[in-house]
């Protein structure tokens, strides 16, 4: 028997819906492949060849979380400094991958990982943020970053996220604080170039 | 709240941290992950103990050389050379401090503690700049307003038709913006910057390790009540719904006067963070006075700030915050009166002794004028002989208090010789190594020197004991 495409579109979509169910329900850690398999009612075998392990699963995810995110963050042309558009942007981001706060440990881990060593399934998330930070230093006249300049962004990106995910704080409030100062550290960086 | 300093303070010390400069630009990446994994598996400080580094990370060797010089001259007092060496080092703790954002406002209050300092060691200048330092929220822009109000609400548009992304004014935790509501009112909308609470919390406690040293001397209970007080003054001022109700309160005393305004409060638009109110139209002092007001129309608004301070006393509340800027001279003649964070109810007890020195003063008593004063220092008998001077200048200081009071006709309030000698009177006391006194006490003088301070740059005349006959006795 042949499966469609369709079909194999169809499978994929349950997956991640099983998964984010148990994820927030009995919690990243305690849930497994096997879990996910029996939820959706296929051999875990079968699993596999759609995602190759758990991490896929939530950086699927948090991509699929993040595309309005993209659009959303095309605003950012009404914001005026470069503090400011980042700010903007990080925050969008922040914002649409709320529900996957608590285990977004492996994310950072697999997608903010250096280039080569980047597993294909972390790439299309790895370049749609890479996109936009670059999309906003673009549009204040950052057009060649040195290497350094992005490496200081990429520190207080990630940073900025792993505070994030062990904030206590109201709303994770202090994280706002956090992301406002490092972006005004950012652009202060860049301008005392 | 979590400090760039804070979060490198997470990343591997400076020797085994790579050599940014040296690597070729191909590595980079790698070396950056080196960091990442780090991070990623160290918590992350932001407790107290995080936060006391951060303070004492900055100016560790200022604060504890000087603790350290500041409990020695506890018992005996420093050569010259000391004396200069112990200033320098305090200049530079200083400018450290007036860069650390957050910490200001804890010095600030601080600052408030030292004039009443144990030390007559204690240079002037110290107490000078502590008390000048100020809560100073950093700006927010835009995007981070916006950001918060989403926090805040589920759904802020369903709220706010419209607010104006610039700031009206600065707030001490935040900034004010108007706004129009769906409902079509326009309002005046209050928003912290996000964690301040948190962060002013950290630094009282991390302040509080500081005056650890004091622990074992006579008088640190009297300090730390003091402290308390601080520390339960500033909380509340953080929580804008415990803001919002007592601008109710304010209210509901003051309402009778139709001179007086206070802002109604939007109950579904506020939040412990987001303060919405009804936006009061008018102008601040400073550009009231540049329209040469005439002297009629000045006594009028001194009599109207006199009155509001008076009414909210005589139902047993402090209103501490009497700065220009929370006086809105309104169309009509009306005064508006805004900013009620720091309102304080008095207790029983407090109110007893306040009434107790509302008869001594109005009987003339100097024995239990005194006396009262005594108490109010938590003065044994024993004490206020060995203390004498300082009781002295604190007998001073009511009797200056009520001066206008007493004074049967219009108190001239633009005279500045007032205030002068009310900052001489400051000075002395601030000398003396007695340190405790009720901690209503702290409220009570700022309320007291405040609201002149502000009639003087009115340049007005009041007649207070009209007022207060008009407005009903004390009892
Ligand atoms: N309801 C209001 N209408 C008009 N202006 C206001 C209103 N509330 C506050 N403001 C302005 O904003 C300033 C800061 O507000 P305030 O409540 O005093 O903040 P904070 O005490 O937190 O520093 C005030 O001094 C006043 O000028
Ligand atoms: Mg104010």
């Amino acid at each position: 028997m042949r499966i469609t495409s369709a079909e194999k579109q169809a499978t994929r979509e349950r997956i991640l819906k099983a998964a984010k169910t148990l994820f927030k329900g009995k919690g990243y850690g305690s849930t497994t492949t096997r879990d996910i398999a029996k939820e959706v009612g296929i051999a875990t075998g079968t699993m596999f060849n759609y995602f190759p392990s758990k991490e896929s699963i939530v950086v699927e995810l948090v991509h699929a979380a993040s595309d309005s995110g993209s659009l959303q963050s095309q605003q950012h042309g009404e914001a005026n400094s470069l503090a400011e558009n980042l700010f903007q942007v990080v925050a969008n981001q922040l914002r649409q991958w709320k529900a996957f706060r608590t285990y977004f440990g492996p994310v950072i881990e697999v997608a903010f990982a250096p280039p080569d060593q980047l597993a294909d399934y972390a790439k299309p998330l790895r370049m749609d943020v890479s996109e936009q930070l670059s999309n906003v230093l673009a549009s204040h006249g950052v057009d060649k970053p040195s290497s350094l300049d992005m490496q200081v962004l990429w520190s207080l990106y990630v940073g900025v996220l792993t505070f994030w995910i062990a904030d206590k704080s109201r709303k994770q409030e202090s994280t706002l604080a956090l992301l406002d100062q490092s972006t005004q550290m950012f652009a202060n960086w860049i301008s005392s170039k | 709240m979590p400090t760039i300093s804070e979060l490198l303070a997470a990343l591997p010390a400076e020797q085994d941290r790579p050599d940014l400069s040296s690597l070729p630009s191909a590595s980079c990446e790698s070396s950056f992950q080196a960091l990442t994994d780090r991070i990623a598996h160290r918590r992350t400080p932001t407790g107290m103990f995080a936060r006391t580094c951060s303070v004492t990370g900055l100016t560790a060797k200022l604060a504890l050389a000087y603790g350290a010089y500041w409990i020695r001259s506890w018992y005996k007092t420093g050569d010259q050379q000391q004396q200069d060496l112990l200033e320098t080092h305090l200049r530079s703790a200083l400018q450290t401090l007036e860069t650390a954002g957050y910490l200001r406002g804890a010095f600030a209050k601080l600052g408030q503690l030292a004039v009443c300092a144990p030390d007559d060691t204690l240079p002037a200048a110290w107490i000078e700049t502590m008390s000048r330092l100020q809560f100073q929220a950093p700006p927010m822009h835009w995007s981070l307003i916006r950001e918060q109000l989403r926090n805040e609400f589920d759904d802020p548009d369903a709220i706010f038709a419209e607010v104006d992304p610039t700031p009206i004014a600065a707030a001490s935790l935040g900034q004010v913006h108007i706004a129009r509501l769906v409902s079509g009112e326009t309002v005046a909308v209050k928003i912290q910057y996000p964690g301040i609470s948190r962060a002013i919390r950290s630094d009282l406690r991390a302040l509080k390790m500081l005056f650890r040293p004091f622990q074992s001397h006579a008088q640190w209970q009297g300090l730390r009540d003091l402290f308390d007080e601080l520390q339960t003054g500033l909380e509340a001022e953080t929580n804008y719904q415990q803001e919002a109700s007592n601008l109710q309160t304010a209210k509901d005393v003051l309402e009778h006067d139709e001179q007086i305004v206070v802002p109604n409060v939007f109950p579904n638009a506020t939040t412990r963070r987001v303060l919405t109110m009804e936006f009061l139209q008018g102008e601040m002092l400073e550009s009231f006075l540049t329209k040469n007001p005439t002297q009629e129309t000045r006594n009028h608004y001194g009599r109207l700030i006199s009155k509001a301070s008076y009414e909210l006393y005589r139902h047993h509340l402090l209103y501490t915050d009497s700065h220009p800027g929370n006086y809105i001279f309104m169309k009509d003649q009306r005064l508006g009166v805004v900013d009620f964070g720091n309102l304080r109810r008095l207790s029983e007890r407090e109110w007893d002794f306040h009434l107790a020195v509302n008869h001594a003063r109005k009987t003339n008593d100097q024995g239990a004028i005194r006396q009262l004063c005594q108490q109010s220092l938590l003065m044994s008998n024993e004490d206020a002989d060995r203390h004498s001077t300082h009781l002295d200048v604190v007998v001073k200081m009511f009797d200056l208090l009520n001066e206008p009071i007493l004074f049967e006709g219009e108190f001239d309030y633009g005279d500045p010789t007032y205030l002068q000698r009310g900052g001489e009177l400051f000075s002395q006391a601030s000398k003396s190594r007695w340190v405790k006194q009720i901690p209503a006490n702290l409220f009570a003088h700022r309320m007291n020197f405040q609201i002149p301070a502000v009639l003087l740059k009115l340049k007005c005349r009041v007649n207070m004991p009209d007022l207060i006959r008009e407005c009903g006795m004390i009892r």
